[in-house]
Order: C-alpha cells, then structure tokens, then sequence
C-alpha cells in the first residue's frame, strides 16, 4: 500500500464576505504517492480552485470554509501560516500553471529561471544547475537546450514555455504536481506530446500528479484514477478503466459522451449537454446537475443525493446508470 | 543583448527623431522670450533715448531683423552656448548658470532620491498588505500628501523646523562644509519628501498591485518565492518601466520647477532664483538661456530613459 | 452623457460614504463663493476691522493680520477668487482637450494628428513653472495670464486621454453606419464620440480643478499670480513672512480652506473614476474586485 500523500476532505471555497455562496462545496480527495489523479469537469466546476487551495494560493477574494481539511503527510495544512505553506510551495508540490505564456517572469531568461529554483530548492551549484537544466529541458524533448537557457519569455511559443514550466516544476523533485488546465492553451498535437512527456517523467521519477483538465480524453490517456467535479462537488470518482466503461454518474456518461474517439465510428455524433451550469449562487435544491439531467427522479430536485460507495468507486447520484 | 554600437545607434536615432520636439520647445521659447516679449530696447536706453539711440541698439539686438532670422539666430546661440550677458547684472550668462547650477543639484537632489526610494518603499508595503489597515492608512496619508501645496509643505516645515524648533536655517544659503550643507538642505529635502508620499505613492502603489495580481507572480508564489524576492525581483522588477518613466520624466520639472520655488523662497542663488529675478526684472538672455536647456535638458532625459527601459525589459529589445 | 446617466453617477456617488462628504463640502465651498460673488459675506475683506494681529475672538474669529484685516473674511473672499480662477480652467483646458484629443484621434496619423502630437510635445516638455514664468513674462501683468498660462498646459492630458479613445471608439460599427449615412467627421465627433468620453471629462475636469487651485497658490506666492484682489496664494504669500515673527493666523487659515477643498476634490476625483470604471487601476480598485 503506498503512501498517502495528501487527504482533502470536506474542502470548501466561499466568496469572502458572503456565507451563501460555495464555489467549492465539500470536496473529499485523496493521493497516494505516485498516483495519477484527473480531476475533470467544466470550466467554474471549482476544479481549479480545488487545485490551488492545496499550494494555499486561493485569490484574495476567496476563502475556505469551516469544514475544510487538508493534510500532507498527515500534517493540516488548513490555517497554516504562509511561512509553512511556503515551505511546501515548489518543494513538495509543484504547480504548472494554466496560461505558459504569462506564468514566466518576462524579465528574466530560462535559464536564470530554473537556476534558481536548483540553486535554492536542490542546493545545486551554477555549474550543476546549468547541466542539470540542459538534462531537464532535453527529456521534454527540447531540441537545443543550451540556446533554450538565454532565451527570454517573450521569445518563445506556448508550448516551449509549457515545456520550460514543466522542467521547473520537476528541479524541485516535488512529491506532488498539480498541473492546471495545461494542454488547453496549446494546440492539439503539442498537448498531446507534452502530456505524454509529462505523465512519463512523473512516472519515472515517482512524482503523483493531479491532472486538471475539462478533457476527460486526457485523463483516460494518462491517469489512473479519475474524479469528475460538477458545480463545485466531486459527484464521480472512480479507477479510469471502472469509469469510461461503466459511468455510474449521469453528467459523467454525458462528458464521455462529449470526448471525440478517433478510432470509432466518425459519423457518431459527438454529445452535448443540454442546458447551462448554474450560478454558484443560485444552486438548484437537490442535485444541482438535476435540471440538464434526462434521468431525474423527482427526490433529485428536492434531496441531496449523498456519496454511494461501492469497491473502489463512488458517486453522487440517486439514479445511477448500470 | 544591447551592445554599445547598437546602444549608439539607437541614440542617435532617438536624438534625431527628437528634433521636431527640439524645433517646438525653442519655438515657443522664442517667441515667448523674444518675439512677444517686451522689447528690452528701451529699458537698455533709459529715458527720452534719440531715435538714432533706438535703431542703432535695435540692430545691436538683431531686434530689426524678421521673426524667422531672429529665430535662426537664437537657436544658432543657443547650439554653440553662445548665451549673451544678463541685462541686469552684465555678467555673462554662461557663468551664471555654471555658478547656479550646481547649488540647486546640491539642494534638489538628495530630497529627489530620498522621496523616490521612500514613496517606493510605502508603495510596496501597501501594496503587499493591499486591501488591509496598513494600506488603508499609508493610501489615506498619501491622498492628504498631494492635497497639500507644495508651498504650504515647505512653509510649515519652515515654521516648524526654522522657526519653532530652530533647528534648521530659515533662509539663506551659506554652504562650504558637510556640515553647513546638511543643515540647509534639510527644510527642503523634508518637503520633497512629504510631496513624494502623496503623488508617488499613490501612482507607485497602483503599479504594483497590478502586478502583484499577474499570472508570473502568483506563479513565483506557486514555486514558493518568499516576500523579499517576490516584491524585489518579480513584482519591482516587472514594473520598473513605469517607474521610472515616472521617476526619470520628473527630473526636468522638478530642476525647474521645485528651484523656482524653493531658491526664490529661501532666497538660495540656484538656477530657480536667477529665472524669478530674470523674469521680475525683464532680463531677456538668462531666461531664454534657462527656457533653451530645459528643452535640452528634456531631450535628454527622454532619451536616457529610453536608453535604461531597453535595459530593463527584454521586451523592449526587439527591434 | 445624458441627463438620466448623469443623474444615475451623482445618485451613486452620494450613495458612498466619501462621494457624499466629498460633494457636501464642495457645495459649501460653492456656497461661499457665490454669497462672495452676490455681496452676502466677505466682500469688505480690505476694511480695516480691528486692532492689528488680534488674536481669534468672537468678533475676529481667525484674529487680524497686520492692517488689522479679517482673516476669515479674507479666507472667505479668498473661496470665490479660487473658484474664479478654477472653474473657466478646467471647463476650458477640459473643452479644448476634448475637441483636439477628439480630432487628432478621429484622424489619427493624418497631419492634424500629427501636429496636435507635436504641440503637445512640446509643451509637456517644458517645465511647468517655467512656462507660467515665461507667459507671464512676455504677458506682462495681464489679467488673464495667469488663466492662459494654466489652460495652455492642462489640455494636453485631457486631449492625449481622450485621443486614445476616440481612436477606439472610432473602430466600432455604430461610428460605420453614421458615417455611411452621411455625417460630417465634426458631428460624427460631436455627436458620437464626445459624449462616450464623459468620464474621461469628468474625471480630468475634476483633477484640472484641483491643479488650478494649486498652481494658483504657488504663483500668487511668487508674485505673479492673482493681482489686485485676495487669494489664498497671496494670503499664505503673507503668512510666510509673517511665521518669522510668530503670527500664523493667515497662513494656517488660508492653508486649512485650501486643504479641505483640495482634499473634498481628490477624494471626489477618486470616487468619481470609481463609478464610472469600476476597472480602472485606481486605489481602491481592488477592493470591488
């Protein structure tokens, strides 16, 4: 049984000044050292916020609820002090960010970038920093690292700065990445690569992941595990294999539903989801996935469908799919 | 990288495309001073002058020629530092402002760098603890800053300081050691500081929280980036364009402008107070001789900070 | 801007806290000024009232200065000459700002673009004071100098703002069609882009105030600003030298009217910019956010 590395439970994310609101409303989650963990769901399902609430960096404007439990290593992290999560922060887990072409400091160059990181986090000197960077930067398949080092931001396409982000992330042998949204500003065949270097790398080196993405295609690709957030719940959880065969979750099958399959039938036409996602502040009573959901029951609108448990899965769901 | 050819170059290239604001600030420094000023002919004369007097000294002055000869010759004068002698005083205006010049420095500068660097400093603890008390009170201290005239700042600090306390000279410029420098300097140097806290502060603060709230920092903060290095090297070292654009930009208005004030009130023989006398006494060549170099002394200073802003942005370099 | 938009603006302004005080004690002041204007109060300001340098009574409220002159009530006159001198500076720089920021922007890169850059070049480029100084000088004494000076230097930042604008707004399609249906580029201007840079105005008209309340002080300190009449610059002129010997009636009156008005319209300035762009990078921006 590998270790567990990070227990989340009962995560919450309120507005400040505004106990109504719940962006995020009781998330429970747990990684394993090593593990590959999706995290899917739409664009304000709160899975970015679930992702940044771990490295303690929620914006100013937002806070965690009462409820709310985080531990690393079996240590709560909740109420830390900044100094502790500092220490965390690009030791123990790492983030790669959504947006590779802002993330980077535009004033400085690569190399200086990542230098300092090996210096400060590995106690690296110049010259190992240096190599080490090289050897970083070519395993994501850079092909000329050196020239790569004394390059600027502004310099580089989205997807070398993805890469740059990337080989950061690994100098500070974190235990856990978080990686945010971070095929989406790229195009097609560059996501599917980096992933791919990526997921590679975090297995060779043992490092879990926590993959956020709205593509469920990706987390079948490269996770072992798959949970699907929907206004701001977890409402499926499952090993990934369990999951696309068989989606227990309604808004899980019409996610799937959504992912185009190359190697099936092209005429098949890709889902959609009816409806929109609701306001954070105006949640429908009961499931809040209910109203765009074609197999609601009545209890569905009016009862919060609690967490079934079931061997290795589970799910939110009064009627689940067989 | 820049390299010094290029850094020429680019220069020679900004002092070129510099040339019709250089024709536009003499222009109306001509005019103002000469064309439309008071005909000194008469105040050279004296009284009941013969009209073969009045020509004879109008041709002296050039004053008979055409407006566009008169103005070939100002800037022709102006290039080669030809400036003429006070009318006032016969001295040679050249030796005026070499004998001005370096008291209001030594009496601008130290209040200029201290006011910059401590605005900066407020600037940036406002803007870590943004939203807090902290910056509540330092944004509040700032807006009563700039709700205070100058002249009132430098007045009361007089009053206080001079007067009360009697600590410090209350006018009068009477400097050849450290010490003595220091004790004249002080009044003044206060003032610009308590006039920096108000307008930079608040326009310091403002860049900062914009980005302290970009993508890069909250990725630094992501990797783990202390306070310290946060502020320094990704928030100060990010913003250092507006900075000092806003920094660099108010050099010539404050020579001018911050010496006309302080020398005239405390009476010290900078550069300001031979531009008042020049102006209440009608004293055509110092006037045009100060209005001339402060176009220059703009040309410069726009060009200097071009020059340091390819430096500090890497952006910027791309041609 | 329309009058419904407008009164919408003063309706949130009073709304907030600081929006309130600051129109309230700017309504005071106008107030003042206006009783000046129609003889109610402070218009025998130059009436020897009292003994000299009484200190503050019943009768001299703020004491006499050394001709034995009231100095509320000449702090009190004082209030109309800054309004006198603020109010066509900032409604003028404020027209011409937006007359040539809207042309220069509306035929962006043409010749009349061009020119106007360079005439705002060039006068940004000369020190402020020095400028004053050398209208003034080649004025001599004029009474509107000092009007001239301020107008001459305040549009350039109102025209560069609202220049940018134009220029935006030009690129929308509502400015294709009028320009289809056959207006002139001058009502386009005046029609169409104008009034969609209100709060442009208003806010530089607001802070134009201001400055022209400063820089009045600053050269009636000089002696070359408001002449033959009371202001706050000459009464702090005054107070200066008056400190020396220990009186500071005048100066700490006349700084205090100058600073609460200055304050009430930096403050409004603020709160201003805050209702009508709740995005811009302002102070409190954040806090909304």
């Amino acid at each position: 049984m590998p270790e567990t590395l990070l227990r989340v439970s009962g995560l919450t994310v309120r507005l400040r000044g505004n106990a109504e609101t719940a962006l995020v409303r009781g998330v429970d989650l747990e990684m394993s050292a090593g593990e590959m963990l999706g995290l899917a769901g739409e664009s304000g399902s709160g899975k970015t916020l679930t992702g940044l609430s771990m490295l303690g960096l929620l914006p100013p404007a937002l806070r965690l609820g009462g409820t709310s439990s985080i531990r690393w290593l079996g240590r709560e992290l909740v109420g830390s002090r900044e100094r502790e999560w500092r220490g965390l922060r690009g030791r123990d887990i790492a983030l790669i960010p959504q947006h590779p072409m802002t993330a980077l400091n535009p004033v400085s160059t690569v190399g200086r970038q990542l230098a300092h990181l090996l210096k400060t986090r590995r106690g690296l000197d110049r010259h190992s920093a240096r190599a080490e960077s090289i050897g970083l930067l070519r395993r994501l398949a850079i092909a000329e690292p050196e020239g790569l080092l004394g390059r600027y931001p502004h310099e580089l396409s989205g997807g070398t700065c993805q890469r740059a982000l990337i080989a950061m992330a690994l100098a500070c042998r974190p235990r856990l990445i978080i990686a945010d949204e971070i095929t989406s500003a790229l195009d097609v065949t560059t996501q599917a690569t980096i992933l791919e270097q990526l997921t590679l790398l975090c297995r060779e080196t043992g490092t879990a992941l926590l993959l956020i993405t709205h593509d469920l295609g990706l987390v079948a690709r490269s996770c072992d595990r798959a949970a699907v957030m929907y206004c701001g719940r977890i409402v499926e959880q499952a090993p990934v294999e369990d999951l696309y065969a068989r989606p227990r979750h309604p808004y899980t099958a019409a996610l799937l539903a959504a992912v185009p399959v190359l190697d099936r039938d092209v005429d098949r036409p890709l889902g959609t989801i009816e409806g929109q996602v609701p306001d954070p502040a105006a949640l429908p009573p009961g499931c809040a996935f209910a109203p765009r959901c074609a197999q609601a029951l009545a209890r569905c609108r009016t009862d919060d469908p609690g967490l079934s448990v079931e061997a290795d899965r589970g799910y939110r769901c009064f009627a689940p799919l067989e | 990288m820049t390299r010094a050819p290029d850094l020429l170059v680019f220069s020679l290239r900004k002092l070129a495309g510099a040339m019709p604001l250089i024709v536009g600030v003499t222009l109306i420094s001509f005019l103002l001073t000469v064309y439309f000023g008071p005909d000194p002919t008469h105040a050279l004369l004296g009284k009941n002058p013969t009209a073969a007097e009045v020509a004879q000294l109008s041709a002296e002055l050039g004053r008979d020629r055409s407006a566009p000869a008169q103005y070939l010759d100002y800037l022709r004068r102006l290039l080669t530092l030809d400036l003429g002698h006070s009318m006032v005083t016969g001295e040679p205006v050249r030796a005026m402002l070499a004998r001005t010049i370096p008291v209001s420095l030594l009496l601008l500068l130290p209040g200029f760098v201290l006011g910059t660097i401590l605005a900066l400093v407020m600037a940036a603890v406002a803007a870590w603890y943004r939203g807090g008390w902290v910056d509540r009170m330092i944004s509040g201290v700032s807006v009563v800053g700039m709700s205070l005239s100058f002249v009132v700042i430098l007045i009361g600090l007089q009053a206080v300081f001079g007067v009360w306390l009697g600590w410090f000279p209350v006018r009068g410029w009477n400097v050849t050691t450290l010490p003595q420098y220091l004790h004249h300097v002080a009044v003044p140097t206060l003032a610009f500081i308590v006039a920096s806290l108000g307008y930079n502060t608040r326009f310091f603060r403002a860049v900062l929280v914009a980005e302290l709230n970009s993508d890069q920092v909250r990725n630094a903060r992501a990797f783990g980036a202390g306070p310290v290095r946060l502020m320094l090297v990704h928030v100060i070292g990010n913003s250092l364009l507006p900075i000092l654009t806003r920094t660099l930009f108010s050099v010539p208005l404050l020579v001018l402008s911050g010496s006309l004030l302080i020398e005239s009130h405390f009476g010290i023989p900078g550069v300001g107070k031979i531009t008042f006398d020049a102006v209440m006494s009608g004293d055509q060549p110092v006037l045009m001789a100060v209005v001339g170099l402060s176009a220059v002394l703009f040309v410069i200073t726009v060009t200097v900070t071009d020059l340091l802003c390819r430096l500090v942005d890497p952006r910027l370099r791309q041609e | 801007m329309s009058t419904v938009a407008g009164r919408r603006v003063l309706a949130q302004l009073i709304r907030r806290p600081l929006g309130l005080l600051s129109l309230g004690v700017f309504a005071a002041y106008a107030l003042i000024a206006v009783g000046v204007w129609l003889g109610w109060w402070g218009s025998a300001w130059f009436e020897l009232a009292g003994p000299m340098w009484a200190p503050p009574s019943p009768e001299h409220w703020l004491g006499t200065n050394r001709l034995g002159q009231d100095i509320l009530m000449r702090a009190v006159a004082s209030t109309a000459t800054a309004f006198e001198i603020a109010v066509p500076v900032a409604l003028l720089s404020t027209l011409i700002g937006a007359l040539a920021g809207g042309a220069a922007g509306y035929f962006s890169h043409g010749w009349l673009d061009e020119f106007l850059l360079w005439l705002m070049g060039t006068l940004d480029a000369i020190p402020f004071y020095l400028l004053v100084v050398a209208l003034a000088f080649a004025l001599q004494g004029h009474a509107w100098t000092m009007h001239l000076a301020m107008i001459a230097v305040f549009w350039t930042t109102t025209a560069r703002l609202v220049r940018a604008e134009t220029q935006r707004i030009r690129e929308l399609p509502y400015i294709d069609a009028a320009r289809v249906s056959g207006l002139a580029p001058a009502q386009i201007i005046g029609r169409h882009i104008l009034p969609n840079t209100m709060a442009i105005l208003l806010v530089q008209g607001t802070l134009v105030f201001i400055a022209a309340i400063k820089v009045e002080v600053v050269l009636s300190f000089l002696g070359i600003g408001t002449q033959d009449s009371i202001s706050w610059g000459l009464m702090i002129a005054e107070g200066a030298q008056e400190i020396l010997i220990g009186q500071y009636w005048n100066f700490i009156a006349a700084s205090l009217f100058l600073f609460v008005l200055v304050m009430a319209f930096n403050l409004l300035a603020d709160q201003l910019q805050d209702v009508l762009d709740p995005r811009s990078l302002d102070a409190r921006a954040h806090r909304h956010a």
